[in-house]
């Protein structure tokens, strides 16, 4: 059923609050990471069609998807991403090897 | 060496913060440059969007290839569990990798909603090239990415060791290079011409600074590291698109002056 990109606006913005609400927990910045990435398909998706379609009537709630998925994965980013491969490999080697 | 700060009571990585407002920056960059490039301002948006997802999905995969040989040494001693999966997602990114995820996922933006590609890149290449800077600083500050062991102008302590500040060296030429782009794309040039001389300029510089880098856990084969290996790629790549636009240019405006001539 084509119900030109409804759906999606609302799954966005789901993924989007989640986002938002888990990127604040430890480790819950991966999955933030992670449901920030799919808010943000899918949000472009829901834009995409309702703009084909020439309907605007959930194009706000994709854009609140957005924005909160961007947040989230913002957010998420800077609590997750860590750089260097030096670092990482020790961290992942001895972390992994229990040390 | 900085590398985390301390925002209301919660320890923060200046790198993840860094490389954060460095992807702004270069979304930024991108979104002015779309009138330029006749593309809409929102599908250069969406594009980026779908660059920085690209990029950190690439990063993160190369990151793991490079370090698989050294995780396949010491698989008895490896406790297959989340700190081994945390470890993983955590430890860290090559932008190599992310240059390719984040090519691969523009390409598939523009090609679901038929916009021209090469166009895109050279809207993205600038703004690339400024993210990429930033980021750079993050790396200097976290420790990372460090140089060889070096006791001239300019040198700073990394671990207790004095070393080549690599890091600062390749931010600036990046600055310059964003620069240098925004002012190439500011006339009407070739479609695929910005992204051409990225792919050349940035690969030749990353070669050369290889052989100033330290950190000698990344992977290499016969006596290149993978970034040198993949900037050997990636060079005649960025000429082949300078010189078949050059070329193209030649083509229509010898076409256009038969044209005159008959006219």
């Amino acid at each position: 059923m084509n119900d030109n990109g409804k759906g999606k606006a609302t799954a966005s913005l789901v993924l989007g609050i989640v986002s938002v609400v888990i990127c604040w927990l430890g480790m819950g910045a991966i999955a933030a990471v992670i449901t920030g990435i799919f808010g943000i398909v899918l949000s472009v998706q829901a834009s995409k069609e309702m703009a084909a379609a020439g309907v605007s009537d959930s194009k706000t709630m994709a854009t609140i998807g957005l924005v909160l998925s961007i947040i989230g994965l913002a957010i998420g980013g800077i609590s997750f991403v860590a750089c260097g491969l030096l670092v990482g490999t020790i961290g992942c080697i001895g972390c992994a090897a229990g040390m | 060496m900085l590398p985390f700060i301390t925002v209301f009571g919660r320890r923060i990585a200046l790198y993840g913060i860094l490389t954060v407002a460095g992807a702004a920056l270069g979304i930024c960059a991108a979104a002015y440059l779309s009138r330029r490039r006749g593309l809409k301002r929102q599908d250069i948006f969406f594009a980026s969007l779908y660059a920085l997802i690209g990029m950190l999905i690439g990063g993160k995969f190369l990151f793991i290839i490079t370090i698989l040989p050294g995780l396949i040494a010491r698989k008895a001693e490896l406790y297959f569990g989340s700190g081994l999966l945390s470890s993983l997602l955590c430890g860290g990114f090559v932008f190599y990798g992310g240059l390719l995820g984040g090519a691969v996922s523009v390409r598939l933006y523009c090609r679901r909603y038929k916009l021209p590609l090469l166009a895109m890149f050279d809207s993205l290449a600038p703004g690339l090239a400024l993210a990429h800077a930033v980021g750079r600083i993050g790396c200097f500050f976290a420790g990372c990415c460090f140089g060889i062991e070096y006791q001239g102008a300019m040198a700073v302590k990394i671990n207790g060791v004095a070393r080549f500040p690599v890091q600062l060296l390749e931010s600036a030429l990046l600055f310059a290079l964003s620069g240098f782009l925004l002012v190439f794309t500011r006339k009407e040039r070739a479609e695929g011409s910005a992204a051409g001389l990225y792919t050349a300029i940035y690969p030749a510089a990353r070669f050369c600074l290889e052989f100033l880098r330290g950190d000698k856990l990344r992977g290499s084969f016969l006596a290149l590291s993978t970034s040198q290996w993949i900037s050997l790629v990636l060079l005649p790549l960025g000429l082949y698109l300078i010189f078949r636009q050059k070329e193209q240019c030649l083509k229509i405006s010898a076409l256009q002056r038969r044209k005159n001539m008959i006219e």
